[in-house]
């Protein structure tokens, strides 16, 4: 706070959107790779152990009794199960691939959706450290996507061979001057999607955010008190934008998965 | 770990000729750092983001997603079930009723024929006992009426016998002596029958 205004104005900006570091609560090396648990890898594990928990409660009937009915909870998982299954899996992958993908995509929804949760519970700032939006962290994204990388050549080896699906990535019909420019956008293409996913979750997620401080900024930058009231007030408008910034990310995220998987199924383009 | 050091330095990349796009006054370093910062590769993160997310994944799928996903097909399946049944149940009633409808109409034309062919043979009956008793009826008068003639006829042969007789008597009685001739006997005989016949 030594700094001057505008230096420290970045600083808690900086230090709200990104991951702090220097900041380990555990310092670990696997392969001589720094693994350490920094705040974003703890937030990460609330995030996952509140969908875990969430998820078990919501299903335990069902554990229990195939043929119970919804009650609570449950009803929101079945509407999201669901949904996820009839309206993204279903006509992105296909019906009979339903079973297999489903888990992969719901979890992909549900996961992203509380860690964006997560990172608008301002009592979770109060964990040293940085941030508590982990998918407002490039890493986490490229993480995720990468998943989406791996799950979209497992599809395509799965469903045509592994030779069939590489096959696959070079249209049928083709003169062979053409097919030096196409193979490798193809190529190019396959690396661009997980890009894609990475850069727009991440990123959206962020911009809200520094919006939020920016404002939050206003009445220390325009040394004035009653600015304030109107930063709170316009905070508190864009907190529910963010809120449905942040369903619609994770939706996002999850639809184009399943799309980019159903295009490596369905690749007779 | 290669893919996401090529995105995270091709995302690094990108933030660097930002910052040095706006880098035209003193703070310009700070800028710099607060990008470089923001796109830094972690790759703790990046591996305990997978790590974390399997875990999850593999978990729910077990737990979660599976049962939840077997319920609802199992639920999907029950009312699909339910519903063909139910079609099928309404089909039968259907079919069983037409059934029975169809039976009730057998019934009634098959009484409707009972009665007509009951009326028939009633009628023929009718008719039999009709013209029976009419025959013996007639067969009766005529029996009657040729008795009548035959017993007339014996009769009058009587009378007749009995009034040649009682005449030739009285004749003989009368002219006794001249009724010997044979000639005589023969007239009277003549005249006697000539008088049954008028």
């Amino acid at each position: 706070m030594s700094e001057p205004h505008g230096e420290s104005l970045g600083g808690i900006i900086l230090h709200h959107v990104t991951n702090d570091l220097n900041h380990t609560f555990l310092n670990l090396s696997l392969f001589g790779v720094n693994i350490s648990i920094t705040k974003h890898v703890v937030m990460i594990w609330i995030a996952a152990a509140v969908t875990v928990g969430l998820a078990i409660w919501g299903t335990r009937r069902y554990r229990k009794d195939i043929n119970s009915q919804p009650e609570g909870i449950s009803h929101i998982f079945e509407i999201l199960v669901n949904f996820i299954r009839e309206d993204i899996v279903n006509p992105n992958i296909g019906a009979n691939h339903g079973k297999m993908w489903t888990p992969l995509i719901t979890t992909y929804f549900i996961f992203i959706l509380i860690c964006n949760f997560l990172g608008m519970i301002p009592f979770f700032d109060l964990i040293p450290g940085g941030s508590s939006t982990v998918t407002g962290n490039f890493n986490t994204t490229a993480g995720l996507a990468s998943i989406t990388f791996f799950a979209i050549i497992i599809a395509g080896t799965m469903k045509h061979g592994f030779l069939g699906y590489w096959k696959n990535m070079i249209p049928g019909g083709v003169p062979a001057p053409v097919l030096l420019i196409l193979i490798p956008i193809e190529i190019l293409g396959m690396f661009v999607r997980p890009f894609a996913l990475t850069m727009r979750l991440g990123a959206n997620m962020t911009a809200g955010h520094i919006g939020m401080l920016a404002i939050f900024a206003l009445p220390i930058i325009l040394s004035a008190a009653p600015v304030g009231i109107a930063s709170i007030l316009l905070n508190t408008g864009i907190y529910f934008l963010e809120m449905i910034v942040s369903f619609v990310q994770a939706y996002v995220f999850t639809l184009l998965s399943a799309v980019f998987i159903g295009m490596a199924i369905h690749a007779e383009h | 770990m290669i893919l996401s050091r090529l995105l995270i330095s091709a995302i690094s990349i990108c933030g660097f000729l930002f910052a040095t796009e706006g880098s035209g006054h003193a703070d310009s370093v700070h800028e710099g750092g607060w990008m470089e910062k923001w796109l830094s590769f972690d790759p703790g993160l990046f591996m305990w983001t997978i790590v974390t997310f399997f875990i999850v994944l593999a978990i729910l799928k077990w737990k979660a997603w599976g049962p939840l996903m077997d319920a609802l097909d199992k639920r999907e399946e029950d009312i699909r079930n339910a519903l063909s049944s139910a079609e099928k149940a309404k089909e039968e009633a259907g079919k069983v009723a037409e059934d029975y409808e169809e039976m009730i109409r057998k019934a009634q034309a098959e009484a409707q024929k009972i009665v007509a062919e009951s009326k028939a043979v009633g009628e023929k009956v009718r008719e039999e006992i009709k013209v029976t008793a009419e025959k013996e009826a007639g067969d009766i008068l005529e029996k009657a009426q040729h008795q009548i003639q035959t017993e007339k006829e014996k009769a009058v042969q009587e009378i007749r016998s009995s009034v040649v007789e009682f005449s030739l008597q009285a004749a003989t009685k009368v002219i006794e002596k001249n009724v010997d001739s044979e000639d005589n006997r023969r007239l009277i005989k003549e005249t006697v029958a000539g008088i049954g016949k008028s």
